[in-house]
Protein backbone atom coordinates (compact mmCIF):
# COMPACT_ATOMS: atom_id res chain seq x y z
CA UNK A 1 0.00 0.00 0.00
CA UNK A 2 1.62 3.71 -1.05
CA UNK A 3 2.19 5.49 1.97
CA UNK A 4 3.04 8.47 3.21
CA UNK A 5 4.14 9.06 7.16
CA UNK A 6 4.35 12.31 8.45
CA UNK A 7 5.75 12.98 11.40
CA UNK A 8 7.49 15.83 14.41
CA UNK A 9 10.89 15.97 12.67
CA UNK A 10 14.28 14.76 11.56
CA UNK A 11 14.56 12.96 14.58
CA UNK A 12 11.13 10.41 14.09
CA UNK A 13 11.37 11.09 10.15
CA UNK A 14 15.41 9.65 9.99
CA UNK A 15 14.18 6.34 12.07
CA UNK A 16 10.96 6.28 10.05
CA UNK A 17 13.44 5.77 6.78
CA UNK A 18 16.02 3.41 8.63
CA UNK A 19 12.88 1.13 9.81
CA UNK A 20 11.33 -1.14 7.57
CA UNK A 21 8.26 0.20 7.32
CA UNK A 22 7.96 1.03 3.88
CA UNK A 23 6.80 4.30 2.42
CA UNK A 24 7.70 8.18 1.84
CA UNK A 25 8.67 10.35 5.24
CA UNK A 26 7.87 13.83 5.13
CA UNK A 27 8.79 15.75 8.61
CA UNK A 28 6.75 18.63 10.07
CA UNK A 29 9.68 20.50 10.86
CA UNK A 30 7.91 23.69 12.69
CA UNK A 31 8.41 24.88 16.34
CA UNK A 32 4.77 25.73 16.27
CA UNK A 33 4.63 26.46 20.21
CA UNK A 34 6.12 30.32 19.74
CA UNK A 35 5.74 33.06 16.71
CA UNK A 36 2.34 33.87 15.11
CA UNK A 37 -0.45 31.47 13.60
CA UNK A 38 -3.22 34.41 13.19
CA UNK A 39 -6.48 33.60 12.38
CA UNK A 40 -7.40 32.60 9.04
CA UNK A 41 -4.11 32.74 7.69
CA UNK A 42 -4.04 29.39 5.44
CA UNK A 43 -0.64 26.79 4.94
CA UNK A 44 0.65 29.30 2.23
CA UNK A 45 -0.08 32.74 3.99
CA UNK A 46 1.88 30.69 6.81
CA UNK A 47 4.66 30.31 4.75
CA UNK A 48 6.22 33.63 4.99
CA UNK A 49 5.35 34.38 8.51
CA UNK A 50 6.48 30.90 9.94
CA UNK A 51 10.21 32.33 8.08
CA UNK A 52 10.36 35.30 9.00
CA UNK A 53 9.85 34.32 12.69
CA UNK A 54 12.45 31.49 12.26
CA UNK A 55 15.00 32.95 10.00
CA UNK A 56 18.63 34.24 11.53
CA UNK A 57 22.24 34.04 10.40
CA UNK A 58 21.55 30.58 10.55
CA UNK A 59 18.61 30.20 8.00
CA UNK A 60 17.55 32.84 5.84
CA UNK A 61 13.82 33.64 5.19
CA UNK A 62 14.73 32.53 1.58
CA UNK A 63 15.40 29.12 2.34
CA UNK A 64 13.15 28.46 5.18
CA UNK A 65 10.38 29.55 2.98
CA UNK A 66 11.52 27.02 0.23
CA UNK A 67 11.11 24.19 3.23
CA UNK A 68 8.18 25.56 3.98
CA UNK A 69 6.99 24.79 -0.26
CA UNK A 70 8.36 21.89 -0.45
CA UNK A 71 7.10 20.16 2.63
CA UNK A 72 3.08 21.89 1.57
CA UNK A 73 3.66 20.23 -1.91
CA UNK A 74 4.41 17.14 -0.66
CA UNK A 75 1.61 17.66 2.09
CA UNK A 76 -1.05 17.94 -1.11
CA UNK A 77 0.48 15.10 -2.65
CA UNK A 78 -1.21 12.89 0.25
CA UNK A 79 -4.29 12.38 -2.66
CA UNK A 80 -1.70 10.29 -4.56
CA UNK A 81 -1.03 7.90 -1.77
CA UNK A 82 -3.48 5.06 -0.45
CA UNK A 83 -2.33 5.91 2.94
CA UNK A 84 -1.30 8.72 5.22
CA UNK A 85 0.11 7.67 8.66
CA UNK A 86 0.92 10.45 11.60
CA UNK A 87 3.01 9.64 13.75
CA UNK A 88 3.63 12.01 16.55
CA UNK A 89 3.30 11.91 20.65
CA UNK A 90 2.13 14.07 24.07
CA UNK A 91 3.79 17.10 23.84
CA UNK A 92 2.95 20.85 23.22
CA UNK A 93 4.72 20.49 19.70
CA UNK A 94 3.46 17.47 18.23
CA UNK A 95 -0.27 17.94 19.73
CA UNK A 96 -0.25 21.70 17.66
CA UNK A 97 1.18 20.01 14.30
CA UNK A 98 -1.40 17.03 14.82
CA UNK A 99 -3.77 20.43 15.19
CA UNK A 100 -2.83 21.84 11.98
CA UNK A 101 -2.26 19.25 10.21
CA UNK A 102 -5.59 17.54 10.81
CA UNK A 103 -7.00 20.84 9.81
CA UNK A 104 -5.96 21.14 6.66
CA UNK A 105 -7.25 16.87 5.73
CA UNK A 106 -10.69 18.93 6.79
CA UNK A 107 -10.47 20.76 3.65
CA UNK A 108 -8.85 18.40 1.19
CA UNK A 109 -9.93 15.70 -1.00
CA UNK A 110 -8.69 12.58 -0.35
CA UNK A 111 -11.26 9.87 -2.30
CA UNK A 112 -9.78 6.70 -1.40
CA UNK A 113 -6.61 8.03 1.02
CA UNK A 114 -6.82 6.35 4.99
CA UNK A 115 -5.67 8.87 7.17
CA UNK A 116 -4.44 7.34 10.58
CA UNK A 117 -2.81 8.45 13.75
CA UNK A 118 0.01 6.88 15.69
CA UNK A 119 0.33 8.88 19.21
CA UNK A 120 2.05 8.17 21.74
CA UNK A 121 2.80 9.06 25.26
CA UNK A 122 5.16 6.12 26.69
CA UNK A 123 7.23 2.97 25.22
CA UNK A 124 8.23 -0.01 26.84
CA UNK A 125 11.83 0.56 28.85
CA UNK A 126 11.72 4.14 28.89
CA UNK A 127 10.43 5.56 31.98
CA UNK A 128 10.86 8.86 31.07
CA UNK A 129 9.77 8.58 27.51
CA UNK A 130 10.24 12.04 26.26
CA UNK A 131 9.32 11.16 22.20
CA UNK A 132 9.42 9.01 19.61
CA UNK A 133 12.54 10.26 18.23
CA UNK A 134 14.57 8.09 21.05
CA UNK A 135 13.71 4.82 19.56
CA UNK A 136 15.61 2.96 17.51
CA UNK A 137 13.87 2.08 14.30
CA UNK A 138 13.18 -1.73 15.62
CA UNK A 139 11.13 -0.19 18.42
CA UNK A 140 9.89 2.47 16.03
CA UNK A 141 8.09 -0.41 13.95
CA UNK A 142 6.45 -1.95 16.54
CA UNK A 143 4.05 1.43 16.78
CA UNK A 144 2.55 0.37 13.78
CA UNK A 145 0.21 -1.92 15.10
CA UNK A 146 -1.10 1.28 17.43
CA UNK A 147 -2.12 3.07 14.48
CA UNK A 148 -5.96 4.46 14.78
CA UNK A 149 -8.06 5.84 12.13
CA UNK A 150 -8.59 9.33 11.78
CA UNK A 151 -12.64 9.55 12.30
CA UNK A 152 -14.61 13.03 11.16
CA UNK A 153 -15.04 13.29 14.97
CA UNK A 154 -11.41 13.64 15.32
CA UNK A 155 -11.35 15.59 12.23
CA UNK A 156 -13.60 18.03 13.24
CA UNK A 157 -12.10 17.99 17.02
CA UNK A 158 -9.23 19.04 15.60
CA UNK A 159 -10.33 21.66 13.42
CA UNK A 160 -12.11 23.73 16.22
CA UNK A 161 -8.72 22.79 18.71
CA UNK A 162 -6.50 24.71 15.54
CA UNK A 163 -8.87 27.75 15.03
CA UNK A 164 -8.86 28.27 18.84
CA UNK A 165 -5.08 27.80 18.89
CA UNK A 166 -5.12 30.61 15.73
CA UNK A 167 -7.84 33.01 17.45
CA UNK A 168 -6.86 36.43 18.85
CA UNK A 169 -8.62 35.70 21.80
CA UNK A 170 -7.70 32.95 23.66
CA UNK A 171 -10.68 32.22 25.60
CA UNK A 172 -11.49 30.27 22.93
CA UNK A 173 -8.48 28.15 23.34
CA UNK A 174 -9.29 27.89 27.64
CA UNK A 175 -13.23 26.81 26.25
CA UNK A 176 -11.51 24.09 23.72
CA UNK A 177 -9.54 22.68 26.60
CA UNK A 178 -12.45 22.60 28.75
CA UNK A 179 -14.45 20.99 26.50
CA UNK A 180 -14.53 16.79 25.32
CA UNK A 181 -11.10 16.31 24.06
CA UNK A 182 -11.26 12.09 24.54
CA UNK A 183 -10.92 11.77 21.12
CA UNK A 184 -7.31 13.35 20.90
CA UNK A 185 -6.42 12.95 24.40
CA UNK A 186 -3.02 14.42 25.43
CA UNK A 187 -4.52 18.00 23.46
CA UNK A 188 -5.67 19.00 27.22
CA UNK A 189 -2.12 18.85 29.06
CA UNK A 190 -0.68 19.68 26.07
CA UNK A 191 -2.23 23.53 25.24
CA UNK A 192 -2.92 23.83 29.26
CA UNK A 193 0.67 24.06 28.89
CA UNK A 194 1.16 26.33 26.08
CA UNK A 195 -1.22 28.85 28.39
CA UNK A 196 1.50 28.70 31.05
CA UNK A 197 3.48 29.95 28.46
CA UNK A 198 1.26 33.69 28.70
CA UNK A 199 3.51 36.16 30.46
CA UNK A 200 1.76 35.73 33.87
CA UNK A 201 -0.34 37.91 35.53
CA UNK A 202 1.41 38.06 38.88
CA UNK A 203 5.29 38.55 37.80
CA UNK A 204 5.17 39.11 34.25
CA UNK A 205 7.23 35.83 33.41
CA UNK A 206 6.33 33.25 30.99
CA UNK A 207 6.71 29.36 32.99
CA UNK A 208 9.94 28.93 30.48
CA UNK A 209 11.29 32.21 31.55
CA UNK A 210 10.66 31.69 35.06
CA UNK A 211 12.15 28.34 34.87
CA UNK A 212 15.75 29.58 33.30
CA UNK A 213 15.77 32.47 35.84
CA UNK A 214 15.52 29.87 38.80
CA UNK A 215 18.09 27.53 36.87
CA UNK A 216 20.28 30.33 36.95
CA UNK A 217 19.59 31.34 39.94
CA UNK A 218 20.68 28.29 41.32
CA UNK A 219 24.09 28.21 39.78
CA UNK A 220 23.34 26.82 35.87
CA UNK A 221 25.36 29.20 33.82
CA UNK A 222 26.33 27.86 30.36
CA UNK A 223 23.52 27.83 27.76
CA UNK A 224 23.56 24.28 27.07
CA UNK A 225 23.17 22.84 30.96
CA UNK A 226 20.40 25.87 30.50
CA UNK A 227 19.23 24.18 27.69
CA UNK A 228 19.35 20.57 29.35
CA UNK A 229 18.21 21.13 32.54
CA UNK A 230 15.09 23.55 31.37
CA UNK A 231 13.84 20.26 29.86
CA UNK A 232 13.88 18.29 33.18
CA UNK A 233 11.55 21.05 34.56
CA UNK A 234 8.73 19.66 31.76
CA UNK A 235 6.45 16.96 32.46
CA UNK A 236 6.95 16.35 27.95
CA UNK A 237 9.17 17.93 26.56
CA UNK A 238 8.50 20.35 23.53
CA UNK A 239 11.08 23.02 23.31
CA UNK A 240 14.61 22.41 21.26
CA UNK A 241 17.81 24.22 22.09
CA UNK A 242 16.94 26.85 19.52
CA UNK A 243 13.98 28.53 20.99
CA UNK A 244 14.86 28.01 24.37
CA UNK A 245 18.05 30.07 23.36
CA UNK A 246 15.88 32.76 22.22
CA UNK A 247 13.92 33.21 25.52
CA UNK A 248 17.60 33.10 26.86
CA UNK A 249 17.97 36.17 24.52
CA UNK A 250 14.83 37.93 25.56
CA UNK A 251 15.69 37.84 28.97
CA UNK A 252 19.01 38.84 28.33
CA UNK A 253 17.38 42.40 26.51
CA UNK A 254 15.49 42.44 29.86
CA UNK A 255 17.92 42.67 31.68
CA UNK A 256 17.19 40.16 33.67
CA UNK A 257 19.98 37.75 33.21
CA UNK A 258 23.65 38.89 31.98
CA UNK A 259 25.67 37.37 29.86
CA UNK A 260 29.85 37.23 30.02
CA UNK A 261 30.80 37.79 27.15
CA UNK A 262 28.04 40.47 26.39
CA UNK A 263 25.69 40.83 23.76
CA UNK A 264 24.38 36.70 24.48
CA UNK A 265 24.68 35.13 21.12
CA UNK A 266 23.34 31.93 20.29
CA UNK A 267 22.65 31.78 16.19
CA UNK A 268 26.13 31.12 14.86
CA UNK A 269 26.85 29.36 12.01
CA UNK A 270 30.42 28.01 12.31
CA UNK A 271 32.48 25.23 14.10
CA UNK A 272 34.53 28.07 15.70
CA UNK A 273 31.86 30.20 16.97
CA UNK A 274 30.34 26.93 18.53
CA UNK A 275 33.00 27.03 21.04
CA UNK A 276 32.59 30.78 22.11
CA UNK A 277 28.82 30.16 21.88
CA UNK A 278 29.18 27.45 24.45
CA UNK A 279 31.50 29.24 26.51
CA UNK A 280 29.21 31.50 27.00
CA UNK A 281 27.97 32.63 31.06
CA UNK A 282 24.61 33.58 31.90
CA UNK A 283 23.74 35.14 35.68
CA UNK A 284 20.93 36.36 37.23
CA UNK A 285 21.08 39.96 37.50
CA UNK A 286 19.63 41.92 40.54
CA UNK A 287 16.77 43.19 38.14
CA UNK A 288 16.10 39.26 38.03
CA UNK A 289 16.23 38.17 41.49
CA UNK A 290 13.71 40.74 41.91
CA UNK A 291 11.84 39.41 38.64
CA UNK A 292 11.65 35.55 40.32
CA UNK A 293 10.60 36.96 43.93
CA UNK A 294 7.44 38.97 42.19
CA UNK A 295 9.01 42.87 42.51
CA UNK A 296 8.38 44.18 39.08
CA UNK A 297 5.68 45.69 37.46
CA UNK A 298 4.22 42.41 35.62
CA UNK A 299 3.08 44.47 32.51
CA UNK A 300 6.69 46.13 31.84
CA UNK A 301 9.33 43.06 33.00
CA UNK A 302 9.64 42.34 30.01
CA UNK A 303 9.41 44.25 26.44
CA UNK A 304 7.49 42.20 24.88
CA UNK A 305 6.38 42.07 20.71
CA UNK A 306 5.60 38.24 20.65
CA UNK A 307 3.06 35.86 19.12
CA UNK A 308 1.78 32.77 20.31
CA UNK A 309 -0.96 31.19 17.91
CA UNK A 310 -2.83 34.25 16.82
CA UNK A 311 -2.49 36.46 19.61
CA UNK A 312 -0.16 38.96 19.50
CA UNK A 313 1.44 40.47 23.00
CA UNK A 314 3.05 43.69 22.69
CA UNK A 315 4.04 45.74 25.85
CA UNK A 316 2.31 49.05 26.15
CA UNK A 317 -0.72 47.36 24.43
CA UNK A 318 -3.80 45.76 26.62
CA UNK A 319 -3.55 41.93 26.14
CA UNK A 320 -3.98 38.22 28.70
CA UNK A 321 -1.78 37.08 30.85
CA UNK A 322 -1.76 34.16 32.35
CA UNK A 323 -3.27 33.50 36.16
CA UNK A 324 -1.57 29.78 37.50
CA UNK A 325 -3.21 30.24 40.61
CA UNK A 326 -6.43 30.27 39.45
CA UNK A 327 -5.56 28.55 36.38
CA UNK A 328 -7.33 31.14 33.62
CA UNK A 329 -6.19 34.16 31.50
CA UNK A 330 -6.60 37.77 32.56
CA UNK A 331 -7.21 40.57 30.57
CA UNK A 332 -4.00 43.01 30.89
CA UNK A 333 -6.44 46.12 30.01
CA UNK A 334 -5.18 49.92 30.02
CA UNK B 1 20.30 10.78 -11.02
CA UNK B 2 21.91 13.55 -8.21
CA UNK B 3 19.16 13.23 -5.58
CA UNK B 4 19.14 9.11 -6.97
CA UNK B 5 22.67 8.70 -5.83
CA UNK B 6 23.76 11.12 -3.52
CA UNK B 7 21.84 13.91 -0.76
CA UNK B 8 22.56 17.47 -2.36
CA UNK B 9 22.17 20.81 -0.79
CA UNK B 10 20.10 23.41 -2.62
CA UNK B 11 23.47 25.11 -3.96
CA UNK B 12 25.62 22.05 -4.66
CA UNK B 13 22.09 21.04 -7.31
CA UNK B 14 22.40 24.24 -8.61
CA UNK B 15 26.14 23.91 -8.92
CA UNK B 16 25.93 20.56 -10.62
CA UNK B 17 23.12 21.11 -12.85
CA UNK B 18 23.94 24.74 -13.79
CA UNK B 19 20.58 26.26 -13.46
CA UNK B 20 19.54 29.35 -11.65
CA UNK B 21 17.32 29.51 -8.09
CA UNK B 22 14.17 29.47 -9.63
CA UNK B 23 14.53 26.87 -11.99
CA UNK B 24 16.03 24.49 -9.38
CA UNK B 25 13.19 25.95 -6.98
CA UNK B 26 10.46 24.68 -9.80
CA UNK B 27 12.11 21.33 -10.33
CA UNK B 28 12.03 20.39 -6.39
CA UNK B 29 8.27 21.87 -6.40
CA UNK B 30 7.78 19.12 -9.18
CA UNK B 31 9.44 16.35 -7.59
CA UNK B 32 8.02 17.21 -4.08
CA UNK B 33 4.13 17.63 -5.62
CA UNK B 34 4.42 14.36 -6.32
CA UNK B 35 5.90 12.70 -3.36
CA UNK B 36 9.18 12.04 -4.69
CA UNK B 37 11.23 13.97 -3.00
CA UNK B 38 12.41 13.56 0.96
CA UNK B 39 14.55 16.39 2.31
CA UNK B 40 16.70 16.52 5.91
CA UNK B 41 17.84 19.55 8.10
CA UNK B 42 21.76 19.28 8.24
CA UNK B 43 22.88 21.24 11.76
CA UNK B 44 26.67 20.75 11.32
CA UNK B 45 28.03 24.28 10.68
CA UNK B 46 25.60 26.66 8.79
CA UNK B 47 22.26 24.99 9.17
CA UNK B 48 20.93 23.59 5.94
CA UNK B 49 18.64 20.95 4.10
CA UNK B 50 19.68 18.28 1.97
CA UNK B 51 17.75 16.34 -0.94
CA UNK B 52 17.31 12.87 -1.88
CA UNK B 53 14.97 10.95 -3.41
CA UNK B 54 11.83 9.34 -1.50
CA UNK B 55 10.84 5.64 -1.92
CA UNK B 56 8.67 6.01 -4.18
CA UNK B 57 10.99 8.32 -6.48
CA UNK B 58 13.37 5.93 -6.16
CA UNK B 59 10.63 3.65 -7.27
CA UNK B 60 9.90 5.59 -9.82
CA UNK B 61 13.18 6.51 -11.08
CA UNK B 62 14.39 2.95 -11.76
CA UNK B 63 11.08 2.20 -13.22
CA UNK B 64 12.23 4.48 -15.80
CA UNK B 65 16.03 3.79 -15.94
CA UNK B 66 14.45 -0.02 -16.82
CA UNK B 67 12.39 1.99 -19.66
CA UNK B 68 15.67 3.41 -21.41
CA UNK B 69 17.14 -0.05 -20.89
CA UNK B 70 14.32 -1.63 -22.80
CA UNK B 71 14.37 0.74 -25.26
CA UNK B 72 18.22 0.11 -25.85
CA UNK B 73 17.70 -3.26 -25.95
CA UNK B 74 15.40 -2.96 -28.61
CA UNK B 75 17.15 -0.81 -30.75
CA UNK B 76 20.79 -2.32 -30.24
CA UNK B 77 18.92 -5.85 -31.93
CA UNK B 78 17.24 -4.11 -34.55
CA UNK B 79 18.44 -4.40 -37.75
CA UNK B 80 20.15 -1.65 -39.76
CA UNK B 81 18.66 -0.13 -42.89
CA UNK B 82 20.25 -1.14 -45.96
CA UNK B 83 21.58 2.86 -47.30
Amino acid sequence: MKTLHITNGDGAAGIIKASEIPGDVLPWRDPMHHGAFPADASLDDLRSIRAQHLSGPGMSTREIERDFRLRDDHLRASVHYERVILWFEHDLLDQLQILQILDWFTTAELAATRLELICVNSFPGFPNFRGIGELNPIQMASLFDRRVQVSSEMMHLARIGWRSFCSDDPRHLVQFINGDLRLLPFLRDALSRHLEDYPSAIDGLTRTERQILSLAKRGVHRPQHLFLQNMEQETALFMGDWPTYAVIETLCHAGLLTCDPAPFLYRVSSPDKRRAFMDQSLTLTDKGQKALAGKLNPTTVIERDQWLGGVHIQTGQPHWAWDNRKKDLVWHGT
Amino acid sequence: MALYVGEPSFSQLKTMLSITDGNLDAHLRKLSGAGFLHSRMVLEGRPHTVYQLSESGIQSFERYLDALRTVQTLSGSRPKLNT
